[in-house]
């Protein structure tokens, strides 16, 4: 594996390894329900991803530093699974318990059979120590041990660093938040900003936040984010590190390799100009089409429309969607009938035009508020007489009160209206 | 639309052709017994007007004379909108429609079969069924105007029908809105496969089914927590454990040196114990053997002091004996010399008193005599003042014996004089004399009164005057008034009256009566006052004489206290102030005297008791003296046997004994030293070590076992994958909860929007029922001569209640069946009228009045007539006299040809 070395380089590094952090195998996605199985097989197809990058740039190791599982309850299978891929590729792996799998009791991932015996070439860091690397390079690992703490983890290493002779290339590798003034919390293993030079160390890798964060204490602490991202704002995910040292002392050299299996789209529209918009959804999902299967497809509507602009964004929208295998739509808008349809409700169904006028005096009931786009006053039409009683007598119909009537609700009546108006009365 | 005429062939009863009609407008009245044929009349009328030609239904068939397959055939003639219209058919054989249009003159076919049909379905906006009959609901208008008979309460359906909205919406005036409709029909379609009435999910609906789901989920899903939870717990006890059982292994290594190293000292301990005691032994033998020789030294000791102290006390007895005879004798000396004392006391002291006795008689004498003297002084005032009251009251007897009431009395009289005098000298005869010389008159024959030249003669009588003038004659005067005289006369009386009060009081003019009340009134003050300053000297006597009684006494008793010299004064005469002295300095000595006896009473007592005790003392002291020497002998034989114990003497014995105890003593404290710190509790120390040790090994043991058995939960729930299954549940459950919450916003949305549409739908309807409540009221309350009760309906069109309110209204199934089958008239009538308003209408009443009082039957008679001009009213009765004289007469008449 030493034999291949990037081509540009002078100096031939001495030592050369993938750093991770945050996969969070078995992580939870509730928002998205029945897709959660397909979200989490996606995080161990990227550890396959890296098992292969590992391979094809012949790295020393690997090390994961922190938080491989979500939890310290993960199934065994999950674990054994984990280990497998990493184990596949046959350079040797260092795992380090974070704090959202802390090496802590007899349960815990770590203590149970499977964690016990793992395949060759796994490595459990399970204490503060020293492990030998090769290549005349340390590993100083600190884990942890519990779900939270106000200690730095990196001052463990300080003591384990200063027992490793001269001469030979320190690597740390601990869990924890860089102690940057209000991005961390008190209680969230806060690590010093020095904490590489402070333990005499030639490059930290740290793990917990999710987004790549480089140029730590002079650039010899990288936190290399979740390498499958699991959240729409993780733009800054999605890679691991490929780290080089030439030597004792040196600065290393950091390359994000990307390895992440799916890609997080929000695709927000505000229905102001439904005609633009349906265009524009329908662009912007064109575009997204050829990776749709790796693709988390959220799409926000917002705004308010009348009824035939939000069927036609829906027109648009809806033939490309389906070809996501893994979508959500979530609907934020308001219909709101224009001045023609108002013009036409009063004269053609002076009914229904009282009975939307009523919807949004429920709306002012429910929240306070006169919803926007209020009905324009007019001949023929007549403002909502709906008392507060009246509203209770009305919702007592399907067991609610008016505090508890939800803007989905009055969203739902004004879509339920039109959407059964007949065709030939819209 | 109003009938015309009505001409049946073939139709039940009727063979050939028979026509009911023309109808009148207003009240038509076909009375005919039963089953005459009345209502089969109206009934094949109904089928000519709104049923297919083609219709073979046995509602059709029913039609047919019995036991025959003749055609039955009906022509009906009737006016729609502007136009008078005629329609023809015949049913089941050969079956046919014809329409005409009267033209003024002629009858105009228009339209046949079908189509004809159709034409009088367009006029009388009338439905048909998808198959067979019609039914009265698809009759249009005069399907709610036509009460058949059997049926008076019955009510048709206005939801469900397309004439219920026709009826409605010509009612009502509203339009409505098929798309409101169809909105309605739709929201409804999508929340009742959901939602149940009360807003509950309902039995089978994918609402329901979503929420049992979920249910389940999140039951396995607590179940899952509930078991993490669990682990947490234990992991928490685990590591609790685990800390303490790191703490005990500590503390028991701790606790096992501790035990082994008190073991070791409290053997150490028992064994220089055990050299003590025995050393202590020996120790407590030669204590012993000095303590003996320290007793018998010491009891020597005691024994020649003792023999000392006996022989002293015998001497001092003996000593104190003698003095004791010494003293007695100086008592008895005392004893008589104090005696003579108190006898010479005794007879200064009756000297004393003796003379005590003359000064206080000389003192009694004096104040005797100051108070006689103070007594006469007192009794010469006294009688002073008495003297001075008889004077006064003399004085008082001497005037006249007038009151105020008198004096008042008199005044009276003197005033009724004085007025009688005045009205005297008004009414009588005055008569005055002025002679120009000097001259004489005599009046009334009285003394002759000189008159001076000029000077003015004045008489004045009651009634006559006689005067004799010298040198002139007489003249009488007279005068006829009677009141002159009778005046005259009351003066006379008062005057005598008068007189007497005068004479009986003793005075002679009113002022002397004035004075005397007031010199009366005077000396009755002094006298009082008299009486009121003798009274501070008569003190608590009544009288004068009383007062000097008793002054004579006293002076009678001073005179008897004359006082006399004593023996042996110098019988000179004492002041009273020198007496007093006297005797207040005889008292004093009397008092020393007496003092002085008792004291020397009191020495002579203490001499005898202590002649009496000193006789006692001289008996004790000889006998203790003799005791003492008894003693003393005894004492001396039994030291002489203790010295006899000790040959080298009771020190040397000593020396020996106080040596050895010494060396004992040394060894005993030599051997203590060696002792560890606090040895005494040694042992229970290490008991106590040995307990602390066994009792941290069995929490020790306790903690490892559950620490172990917490460990092998643990590792058994590590391997469960709690977390794995949780998060499978959590998504499964939020996947369900998503499609549960849309599937239920969906539902209650459309349910609140349907509840919304059927509010607004609800308020048209009772905004444009109010007309037709009005007047369904006022018709109800002439027939029911109650004016204060309102009739409500509800939105489909239905009696909803009477009464004041709606709230408080009886429900129409609750009234009586009269007031209902007439209610449900009054409303065909109010229909009837609202719909008049766009052209004429029939109203059909089949028997309606079956359970209708005759008094209220007329009431609806005079509401049928009152309308009459507005509406056309059939009446099909088998009781023509009820409504004889109230409209025009029908009957069938008998058609010879039937008409192609």
């Amino acid at each position: 594996m030493k034999a291949f070395r990037p081509a540009e380089s002078a100096i031939p590094p001495m030592i050369r390894f993938l750093h991770s952090a945050d996969w969070q195998l078995g992580a939870r996605f509730t928002q998205f329900g029945g897709h959660g199985a397909r979200l989490r097989e996606a995080r161990l197809e990227t550890l396959r991803r890296m098992a292969s990058e590992a391979v094809r740039l012949e790295v020393d190791f690997m090390c994961i530093a922190g938080d491989l599982f979500e939890d310290n309850q993960v199934a065994d299978r999950l674990v054994a699974d984990a280990f497998a891929i990493l184990a596949s590729s046959r350079v040797p792996t260092y795992i380090l318990p974070g704090n959202h799998d802390p090496i802590s009791g007899p349960d815990c991932v770590w203590n149970r059979p499977v964690a016990r015996h793992p395949p060759v070439g796994v490595h459990i860091l399970r204490n503060v120590g020293v492990t030998e690397v090769g290549h005349d390079a340390v590993l100083v690992a600190s884990p942890l041990s519990q779900k939270h703490s106000t200690s730095d983890p990196s001052l463990a290493l300080v003591a384990a660093s200063a027992a490793v002779p001269a001469g030979r290339i320190r690597i740390g590798i601990t869990h924890g938040s860089p102690a940057i003034a209000s991005l961390h919390q008190e209680n969230d293993f806060p690590i010093a900003l020095d904490a590489a030079s402070r333990a005499g160390l030639e490059f930290l890798g740290i793990g917990h936040w999710h987004n790549w964060l480089e140029g730590l204490d002079g650039g010899r602490i990288l936190m290399p984010g979740t390498p499958e991202p699991d959240r729409f704002t993780n733009d800054a995910a999605g890679r691991v590190a490929l780290v080089e040292i030439a030597s004792v002392g040196a600065l290393p050299r950091v390359t994000p390799v990307p390895v992440a299996t799916l890609d997080w789209k929000l695709v927000e529209l505000d229905l102001f100009d439904p005609a633009a918009t349906a265009a524009s959804v329908a662009a912007r999902l064109d575009s997204l089409l050829p990776r749709a299967e790796a693709t988390v497809l959220r799409i926000r509507l917002t705004g308010a429309v009348d009824p035939s602009g939000h069927a036609a964004v829906k027109a648009a929208m809806e033939p490309r969607i389906g070809r996501f295998p893994i979508h959500q739509v979530v609907d934020e808008t308001r219909l709101a009938p224009g001045q023609a349809d108002w013009i036409h409700l009063r004269s053609g169904h002076p009914l229904l035009a009282e009975v939307l006028s009523d919807i949004d005096r429920l709306e002012v009931l429910a929240t306070g508020v006169a919803p926007p786009g209020e009905v324009p006053s007019g001949e023929g039409t007549t403002a909502s007489d709906l008392t507060p009683v009246g509203a209770r007598e009305l919702l007592a119909g399907v067991q609610m009160d008016v505090s508890t009537l939800r803007p989905e609700h009055l969203a739902a009546m004004r879509h339920l209206l039109f959407q059964h108006l007949p065709e030939d009365a819209r | 639309m109003i009938l015309h005429s009505i001409e049946i062939t073939h139709v039940g009863r009727f063979r050939g052709t028979h026509r009911l009609g023309p109808f009148h407008g207003g009240i038509n009245i076909l009375g005919a017994p039963n089953e005459s044929g009345k209502t089969t009349t109206l009934r094949a009328a109904a089928r000519g007007l709104f049923d297919r030609h083609t219709t073979k239904g046995d509602e059709i068939k029913s039609l047919q004379p019995a036991g025959s397959d003749l055609a039955p055939r009906v022509q009906v003639e009737f006016g729609a909108g502007a136009g008078r219209y005629r329609i023809t058919k015949t049913f089941l054989v050969g079956p046919r429609s014809h329409f005409h249009r009267w033209n003024g003159e002629s009858w105009i076919l228009e339209a046949e079969g079908d189509a004809a049909d159709q034409r009088v379905q367009s006029l009388l906006r009338s439905g048909l069924p998808g198959r067979g009959a019609t039914r009265p609901e698809h009759w249009g208008l005069l399907g709610f105007l036509w009460a058949e008979q059997g049926s008076p309460a019955d009510w048709p359906d206005l939801d469900d029908s397309q004439f219920g909205q026709q009826l409605r919406s010509r009612l009502a005036q509203v339009v409505v809105d098929p798309v409101v409709d169809a909105v309605r029909s739709r929201l409804a379609g999508e929340w009742e496969p959901q939602l149940t009435l009360a807003g509950r999910p309902k039995a089978g609906g994918t609402l329901a089914q979503a929420e049992a789901e979920l249910e389940d989920v999140t039951r396995q899903l607590e179940e899952v927590r509930r078991l993490r939870a669990e682990q947490e717990s234990l992991l928490q006890g685990f590591q609790q454990v685990d800390q303490e059982v790191q703490g005990l292994e500590t503390e028991s290594i701790a606790q096992a040196q501790a035990a082994a190293t008190l073991q070791e000292q409290a053997r150490e301990d028992e064994r220089l114990r055990a050299r003590i005691t025995m050393l202590e032994q020996a120790l407590e033998h030669r204590r012993e053997a000095l303590a003996s020789v320290h007793a018998d030294s010491e009891r020597l000791r005691r024994l020649r002091e003792e023999l000392v102290r006996h022989d002293a006390e015998a001497e001092r007895e003996e000593a104190r004996m003698a003095a004791a005879s010494l003293e007695l004798n100086q008592m008895r000396e005392r004893h008589e010399s104090l005696e003579i004392g108190r006898v010479a006391a005794e007879t200064a002291l009756d000297g004393l008193r003796q003379r005590l006795r003359w000064v206080q008689g000389g003192l009694q004498g004096l104040r005797l005599r100051a108070e006689a003297e103070a007594l006469g002084n007192r009794c010469r005032q006294a009688e002073r003042i008495e003297t001075e009251r008889r004077g006064l009251e003399a004085e008082r007897s001497r005037l006249p014996a007038l009151t105020p009431a008198a004096l008042r009395r008199i005044e009276a009289l003197v005033e009724n004089v004085r007025t009688l005098r005045t009205e005297a000298r008004a009414l009588g005869i005055t008569v005055e004399l002025r002679p120009e010389t000097a001259t004489s008159a005599t009046v009334d024959s009285g003394p002759e009164q000189p008159l001076e030249a000029g000077a003015e003669l004045r008489v004045h009588r009651p009634r006559r005057v006689e005067l004799q003038l010298r040198g002139w004659g007489t003249v009488v005067v007279q005068s006829g008034a009677v009141e002159a005289q009778d005046a005259a006369d009351r003066l006379s009386a008062a005057e005598s009256e008068l007189g007497t009060a005068w004479a009986e009081t003793g005075v002679g003019s009113l002022e002397q009566a004035r004075e005397a009340i007031q010199q009366r009134r005077e000396l009755e003050l002094r006298i009082q006052a008299g009486v009121d300053g003798m009274k501070p000297f008569l003190g608590d006597f009544r009288t004068v004489a009383a007062l000097k009684e008793a002054f004579e006494g006293a002076a009678r008793r001073a005179d008897a206290t004359q006082h006399k010299p004593l023996q042996g004064d110098p019988g000179i005469a004492r002041s009273r102030t020198e007496l007093e002295e006297l005797e207040h300095s005889l008292a004093a000595e009397i008092a020393a005297g007496e003092s002085r006896i008792r004291m020397l009473a009191q020495d002579l007592r203490q001499c005898t008791e202590e002649d009496r005790k000193l006789t006692q003392r001289q008996r004790e002291s000889a006998a203790v003296a003799a005791e003492h020497r008894a003693r003393a002998r005894a004492t001396a034989a039994e030291a002489t046997t203790v010295e006899a114990r000790f040959p080298k003497g009771t020190e040397a014995a000593r020396s020996e004994a106080g040596l050895a105890f010494a060396e004992a003593e040394a060894r005993v404290l030599v051997t203590k030293a060696a002792l560890p710190p606090d040895s005494e509790r040694l042992a229970d120390r290490s008991r106590r070590a040995q307990a602390a040790l066994l009792q941290v090994n069995e929490a020790l043991h306790e903690r490892r076992t559950q620490r172990d058995r917490t460990r092998g939960q643990l590792e058994a729930l590590g391997g469960q994958g709690l977390f794995t299954r949780e998060t499978e549940l959590s998504e499964r459950c939020e996947e369900v909860r998503i499609r549960r919450d849309s599937i239920r916003v969906r539902a209650v949305s459309a349910r609140i929007a349907h509840g919304l549409i059927e509010r607004r739908r609800a308020a048209a309807i009772r905004a444009v029922l109010a007309p037709l409540e009005r007047r369904l009221s006022g018709s109800f309350a002439e027939v029911s001569r109650v004016p204060d009760r309102r009739i409500f309906l509800d939105g489909q069109l239905r009696v909803e209640g009477i009464g004041t309110t709606r709230e408080t209204a009886h429900a129409f199934g609750q009234l009586s069946q009269g007031a209902r089958e007439q209610l449900l008239l009054c409303l065909r009538l109010a229909v009837a009228e609202e719909l008049s308003r766009d052209e004429p209408q029939v109203l059909v009443l089949d028997d309606v009045l079956v359970n209708t009082d005759p008094l209220r039957q007329e009431r609806l008679h005079d509401l049928l007539d009152s309308r009459k001009d507005r509406l056309q009213v059939l009446i099909l009765t088998c009781h023509p006299e009820r409504y004889r004289g109230l409209g025009h007469a029908l009957s069938w008449s008998r058609v010879g040809e039937l008409e192609t």
